[in-house]
């Protein structure tokens, strides 16, 4: 069914989202509605515009049958299979992605992405990139959005967003070097003879990753084999980049030193995606070049490409992106979900004239009273809106029901929860099933069980 | 176009003030020398190097030109008297006691010459750049940035065409193109430290290695008073290194700009780069600075680059293979040989002689069969027939006798004061000794160590880079690497641990701490680590002397006393000095004392020894060797084994 050339997409769904507890405490991080769509729907329709037809999503197995459940209404014509994470297993995405290869359920190379990424960025040119240089991997950078700070609901803390050092090659896309800041803390040493072998490195502290990586085949065969690597992005794709580097052995020295050391052979990455003797033939004569002075591709077997794309990404992987995709989502409605118009659901009951339509997103069935001020603001399905109540840049999920003369600001309130009457909340989180009591004012606090945060 | 746009800039710029080019015209070292007594008036392809670099100023539009000098300094006004050069003006400021350009800057500052921003270079540039683009953007960025103080200017270039000394890492801001680091190369480091905070500012830079430093800069006139107040800062490196480093105390900053691809500059600095600088005037780069463009002398330009002047006499059957300049009222001999060479104005050359690769200057005579490679020739030289030159740099008047063989050598005509040295090459020609290794270490006369930095024309080729790179990143050989990355991390942690810890005389104790920290951060097996510790520390040292070992044992004996602790770990110690021994042969001449040292210790057991002995664990030469070289040891053990069950 699958020929080579064909791309299998995987989304790595079975994160807990610990980055944003107060929020996947009853609900799974993929679920969490953005936009009143569960997020995992944006990766999905990501897939189903570029074109494929089906794929896997890795999910914890306890998850399972929710998400099941919850992709059902979404009539989405990709074709989906599940894959869970057995109970008690604490796997890692390259863990998933060797469960998968092991249980051969891979056939091709392997687009894989995480289903926390909400982009409108066109996947196109990353495949190109993939297939014209023959890379082993491929990787989606996008600028890091840093647009005005916003104020993250829940107590004040420092939000220390991680960032990557990324080093591209800038004339021939070569993803040369991967690092996380965090692993440093003054100096970072770079090594000379990469900066000898490419000349020119162009090292961005400012890029995000966007955990979408086309893997080749023979990565995932490399995966079964070594065990130790758990996660893509942590340990995978450093490996890999560094592997670039790697000189090529002699035939020879091989022989001899896997007799003596006693190194499986096998499982040598450059081994593995060593070339078809007629590709190099091919290469050899054909004109392409891709650097003026040295051989095609620097005699590299192993290459690792990075594309930076424009355009709107966001990972709503930690509370304050999370906030930020849903007041973005507000401002690029149809630019990030391909939906025109219909912000209102037709079956929301709306007695209110003060509520900003270009600006609010209503869920179906949701009831919001007269006299109340909406603005900015996300109402999910079967929420209640009170009379004589101000809402303003905040995230109201389903089932919520806010009382009478209340004003919420930039908060999020979780899903069966309620906001009693009077109730002044600003910069809030409201955690889910929770209760405010009548008169209740509050800002920057987070609001849930106690009892229930300690369970996490 | 271009000159539209220059004419333009020069406009704003004039109004303001006058451009001020600061020339260096010493270079504080003898790196240029003995082919000629002025550096800076060294012919390059048969035209001193200062002409080129005053006709490069003026041409770029530069309205006075400051020259600095302490040696040579009536040579050189001899030189200036009668040239003109437009309607730039040339100072010629005398200053004895300048020992470097730090000293010179100094001595600027406090003859107070400089008005605005001045263009900085020194007297051996080779170019046809347009400075004022350069000035007009350190003028922009000054506007925007208040402490800039210099701009550097740079050019693209490839990996050959740069001696090792050449070669540095910069690391630009990619939108405002300041320097942000300024690293040379060096064979020791092997990793650029990039401060992380600097990252984190600027978000995006570029690091290059593929930049030659043109050695012409843009100066504030904050540059001199830096200068003044830093008295240590001896070369412009230190000044950019002392500038990044103080960034905030200085409140300076230093920005690049990089020439565009229709430009050309470059500074000859060493022998290397005059050679390779002179083939770029030859293949026209520096037009329209070529031979057939200068306007004193006149030269026909023919196919395959070759230059050849009036008057010359060129006999049947020799041959100009390409890139080939002769000068005026030159002779060359019948079936001699000519190629990438520079022949400077009357000149002999007899035949069947070969010259290619050097630069002959003016009135040198070389008689019949010499061969010439690789060497640059001072003037009025005679080398007598059959004699071989290779890699020579031979000073003014020297005679080289028939049939002498020299390679790799730097001679003069004058023999050194208080030196008795034999005519080895002929009736006049000594080794030119140069002063900077005088100073250092009394050196043999008959072979003279060739100074560090003297290499001659040729360009070594660079020790392969996949060869360095095994060596650098922890002493790992070709063999080991082959080992699964997490493990060879971990042994190259390992190893500078316990460097590290060794130099600093660390306690063992926080050694072991760090070694096991390593551990558990790459999932090393018990096994392995004691492996790999064994193994460390019998490769931290290069040569396997005993005394290197055994003091490094002593020290590290409570490392080893902690990890080796039952016989399987001593076993695993056993391979790993077995697996030393097998990848470096004279490791294994010690291995005997080393095994029979660890046993006195009580690190390694009668029992374990035995078994390792006994059981191979394959069967291969290597093995076979290293047991044949313990065996006097175990025959011992054995010995005294059966000793002490008979003395019981």
């Amino acid at each position: 069914m699958y020929t080579k050339s064909q791309i299998q997409a995987v989304i790595m769904a079975a994160g807990k989202g610990s980055r944003m507890t107060e929020l996947t405490a009853k609900k799974p991080k993929c679920l969490l509605p953005v936009g009143n769509l569960p997020m995992i729907w944006f990766p999905l329709n990501l897939l189903q515009k570029t074109g494929f037809q089906d794929v896997f999503i890795v999910v914890l197995e306890t998850n399972k049958s929710e998400i099941q459940a919850a992709l059902e209404k979404f009539n989405l014509k990709i074709k989906i299979e599940l894959i869970g994470i057995p109970v008690g297993e604490d796997w890692g995405t390259a863990d998933s992605l060797r469960y998968l290869e092991e249980s051969n359920k891979i056939k091709s190379d392997v687009l894989v992405l995480s289903c926390d990424l909400i982009t409108n960025v066109n996947l196109q040119p990353l495949f190109e990139l993939f297939r014209k240089h023959d890379a082993t991997v491929a990787a989606l950078f996008a600028p890091v959005s840093n647009a005005s700070s916003i104020t993250v609901p829940g107590p004040k803390s420092k939000n220390k967003t991680e960032k990557d050092f990324i080093g591209i090659e800038e004339n021939t896309s070569r993803l040369v070097f991967v690092a996380s800041a965090s692993d440093f803390e003054e100096e970072l040493p770079l090594p000379c003879r990469l900066v000898k072998k490419f000349g020119k490195i162009a090292l961005n502290s400012q890029l995000l990753d966007a955990h979408v990586y086309i893997f080749a085949r023979a990565l995932c065969k490399y995966l079964v084999l070594n065990k130790n690597i758990s996660t893509i992005k942590g340990e995978l794709l450093p490996h890999v980049v560094r592997k670039q580097m790697q000189p090529k052995h002699k035939k020879m020295d091989q022989d001899k030193a896997a007799s003596v050391i006693g190194v499986d052979l096998k499982t040598d990455l450059q081994e593995m995606s060593e070339e078809n003797e007629l590709i190099l033939k091919a290469r050899l004569m054909s004109t392409f070049t891709d650097s003026r002075l040295e051989p095609v591709y620097r005699g590299d077997s192993l290459r690792c490409y990075g594309h930076l794309a424009d355009g709107v990404t966001i990972r709503a992987n930690s509370l304050m992106e999370y906030t930020r995709v849903n007041r973005l989502i507000l401002e690029k409605w149809s630019e990030l979900t391909g939906i025109e118009g219909n912000r209102i659901s037709s079956t929301a009951t709306i007695s209110s004239t003060q509520l900003d339509s270009d600006s609010c997103l209503v869920g179906d069935k949701a009831d919001v009273a007269e006299k109340t001020s909406i603005k900015s603001t996300i109402l999910a399905p079967n929420v209640k809106v009170s009379p004589k109540t101000r809402i303003m840049s905040s995230v109201i999920m389903a089932s919520a029901s806010i009382g009478v003369g209340c004003n919420i600001q930039n908060c999020i309130v979780c899903e069966d929860s309620v906001v009693s009457d009077g109730c002044e909340l600003k910069d809030c989180l409201v955690g889910s099933h929770f209760t405010v009591p009548v008169g209740g004012k509050h800002s920057n606090e987070v609001l849930t069980d106690v009892d229930h945060l300690m369970e996490i | 176009m271009h000159k539209k746009t220059g004419r333009s800039v020069v406009d704003s710029v004039t109004k303001e003030d006058v451009i001020q080019a600061v020339l260096i015209a010493d270079s504080y070292n003898d790196d240029l020398f003995p082919a000629y007594p002025v550096p800076c008036l060294l012919p390059i392809v048969n035209l001193p190097l200062l002409d080129y670099t005053l006709q490069c100023l003026s041409s770029a539009h530069v309205q006075e030109v400051i020259i600095f000098c302490s040696a040579h300094a009536d040579s050189l006004k001899e030189y200036l008297k009668g040239k003109c050069w437009g309607r730039m003006s040339i100072n010629v400021v005398v200053s004895d006691g300048c020992r470097s350009l730090g000293d010179a800057m100094r001595d600027l500052d406090s003859k107070a010459l400089i008005r605005g921003d001045f263009i900085l270079l020194t007297g051996n540039l080779i170019g046809n750049l347009k400075v004022l683009p350069a000035l007009e953007k350190h003028k922009k960025i000054q506007k925007t940035d208040k402490g800039l103080a210099m701009t550097l200017l740079y050019k693209e270039c490839g990996k050959k065409s740069r001696t090792e000394d050449d070669e540095v890492f910069l690391a630009i801001d990619k939108n405002t193109s300041q320097l942000l680091l300024h690293q040379r190369c060096s064979r020791e480091a092997s990793k650029i430290n990039l401060p992380v905070e600097k990252l984190l500012e600027h978000k995006s830079m570029d690091i290059r290695c593929d930049l030659m430093d043109t050695r012409v800069a843009i100066c504030s006139l904050s540059v001199p008073p830096l200068f003044s107040d830093n008295f240590d800062y001896q070369t412009r490196d230190d000044f950019v290194r002392g500038l990044l480093m103080d960034e905030e105390i200085l409140a300076s900053s230093v920005y690049t700009y990089i020439l565009p691809p229709t430009e050309y500059a470059a500074s000859v600095t060493s022998w290397q780069n005059y050679h390779s600088i002179s083939h770029d005037i030859i293949h026209r780069w520096t037009y329209p600075l070529v031979p057939d463009m200068f306007l004193d002398q006149y030269y026909s330009y023919r196919r395959n680059n070759i230059y050849v002047q009036d008057n010359v006499t060129l006999a049947q059957g020799c041959s100009l293979v390409e890139d080939v300049v002769i000068g005026g009222e030159s002779d060359v001999g019948e079936n001699t040989v000519i190629q990438s060479s520079i022949i400077g104005k009357n000149c002999k050359i007899s035949e069947k002689s070969s010259i290619i690769n050097s630069h002959i200057l003016n009135r040198v005579t070389i008689e019949k069969g010499c061969k010439i490679d690789y060497c640059v020739i001072g003037e009025g030289c005679i080398i007598r027939n059959g004699a071989q030159l290779t890699s020579c740099i031979i000073g003014p008047g020297v005679v080289i006798g028939r049939d002498k063989v020299v390679e790799n050598m730097r001679l003069q005509s004058e023999r050194p004061l208080g030196e008795d040295e034999k005519e080895n090459y002929g009736p006049k020609a000594f080794v030119y000794q140069s002063e900077e290794t005088e100073a250092g270490s009394d050196s043999d006369s008959d072979i003279y160590p060739i100074a560090k930095k003297y290499y001659g024309l040729k360009l070594e080729a660079r020790a392969d880079d996949s060869d360095t790179c095994s060596e650098s990143e922890g002493h790992i050989s070709d063999k080991e690497s082959l080992l699964q990355e997490d493990t060879n991390v971990f042994f190259s942690e390992v190893v500078d641990s316990l460097l590290r810890g060794y130099e600093d005389k660390l306690p063992c104790d926080n050694l072991v701490l760090e070694v096991n920290s390593s551990r558990y951060a790459y999932n090393v097996t018990l096994n392995e680590v004691n492996y790999y510790v064994v193994r460390a520390i019998l490769t931290l040292q290069d040569e396997f002397k005993w005394d290197g070992i055994a003091a490094k044992l002593k020290y590290f004996m409570p490392l080893l006393v902690n990890y080796i602790r039952n016989e399987e770990a001593m076993l695993d110690s056993l391979n790993a000095i077995e697996d030393v021994a097998e990848v470096h042969s004279d490791f294994e001449a010690v291995s005997l004392k080393l095994i029979h040292l660890l046993y006195n210790k009580d690190i390694l057991s009668e029992d374990a020894i035995l078994k390792w002995y006994n059981e191979p664990r394959m069967e291969n030469e290597e093995s076979k060797r290293l047991r044949k070289v313990v065996e006097p040891f175990i025959k011992w053990l054995k010995e005294a084994d059966d000793e002490e069950s008979e003395s019981e």
